[in-house]
């Protein structure tokens, strides 16, 4: 690779995190108890952020219009689905809004929590927490070690989590610089996430660095997921349908979010066994 | 190449002889002053979320909603509820089986 095309990539991961999701969010209609209908709530979410981060101020804004209202039974729902929210709000997009209409239209929920789908977000500590957990999950893939976000101080984590819901890369790559571990990297973080039978899946598929350096986006799904439809799937990564011929090790580098992993998303899907 | 695919459904749990090949036997390890389990190993499905296992331990140790509960995998991090028992056995795996640490509260961060 010449020197123009590194300074590229990392202008092509600046633009992915430039990358915002403009959210309409209603109310489920059965649940007002107002007279009044309320105004849907309208935000721009970074793409590497979390849905929960938004949680107090949808909170706040349908408050006056439901009855009962338990802090912590609040989630989100596209078209009959629910919204993952371990999984970074760019992910779901991707997965969910296959139309790509915009601005991206969810319900909030105060009732009914489904607790068979998804765990509670008590608070913003929750996600935070289970961010980092990815994160060390990541770094046990890459290098049979978590000791270096064990080490991470306070101060680090809360600068690292307001840098990935304020969209700032630099303040990322500050923190990361912290958290860098030692030795050869072991097996690489990826994930495959598609809908099928009105489920997000969310499998692991981790790829020696070897393995990484030899395969093309293509070329790595043909191994992993032979059986899928290639004319009607669509693959598609932060936000972007890549070609089939991008080398992974690049995909990797420019394309990974901020846990670490790289998700490829997989639309259009009918049957992947 | 689409027509030649027939729809193949051997990955899919099986009701016969197969079946054994689609669980995992997962190793609980008590952490701390967490309460021990009758059953240190339990057989759960491949295609069973993490939230699956969680819940049978909760279960086993009669633990409230409210009571913390924390497992890790290979003393390192905890998977997420919604990652599948398959792809955490053919990842972080030894011996045929899964390592499980449970602990009442946050031994590994």
């Amino acid at each position: 690779m010449t020197n123009t095309d590194i300074i590229r990539d990392s202008e092509v991961r600046r633009q992915i995190w430039k990358g915002a999701i403009p959210l309409l969010i209603n109310i489920s209609s059965h649940e007002i108890t107002s007279l009044q209908t309320p105004y849907p709530f309208y935000v721009m979410i970074p793409r590497q952020s979390y849905l929960p981060t938004l949680g107090e101020s949808v909170r706040n804004h349908f408050v006056d219009y439901v009855s009962t209202f338990n802090k912590s039974d609040l989630w989100f729902e596209c078209q009959g689905e629910v919204l993952k929210w371990n999984l970074p709000v760019g992910v779901l997009f991707d997965v969910h809004n296959t139309s790509h209409n915009l601005p991206w239209s969810i319900t909030v929920h105060f009732n009914a929590f489904p607790t068979d789908k998804i765990y509670k977000c008590l608070s913003e500590s929750d996600v935070i927490w289970t961010y980092l957990n990815t994160l060390k999950e990541a770094m046990y893939l890459q290098y049979n070690n978590v000791n270096s976000i064990m080490m991470l101080s306070k101060n680090d984590q809360t600068k690292l989590w307001e840098a990935i819901k304020d969209n700032k890369l630099n303040d990322y790559d500050e923190t990361k610089e912290q958290f860098k571990a030692d030795g050869t990297l072991k097996l690489h973080p990826i994930r495959i996430v598609y809908e099928l039978n009105k489920e997000v899946k969310n499998e692991l598929v981790p790829l020696s660095d070897e393995e990484v350096k030899a395969e093309t986006l293509g070329s790595f799904l043909q191994k992993v997921k032979p059986n899928r439809d290639v004319e009607r799937t669509n693959v598609v990564v932060q936000g972007i349908k890549p070609s089939l011929e991008t080398p992974l090790d690049w995909l990797i580098d420019a394309c990974s979010h901020p846990d670490q992993f790289l998700y490829i998303c997989l639309t259009n899907v009918i049957n992947l066994n | 190449m689409q027509q030649e695919e027939p729809n193949n459904t051997t990955e899919e749990p099986a009701d016969d002889s197969s079946s054994k090949q689609d669980k995992v036997v997962i190793l609980f390890k008590a952490v701390g002053s967490t309460p021990l389990l009758k059953k240190t190993k339990a057989k759960i499905n491949t295609n069973s979320p993490f939230r699956e296992v969680i819940g049978f331990i909760r279960k086993q140790l009669k633990m409230k909603n409210d009571q913390s509960l924390f497992l890790y995998c290979n003393q390192a991090f905890c998977p997420n509820p919604d990652e599948l028992v398959g792809d955490l056995y053919k990842t972080f795996g030894s011996d045929k089986m899964l390592v499980i640490s449970y602990c009442n509260t946050a031994a590994w961060g």
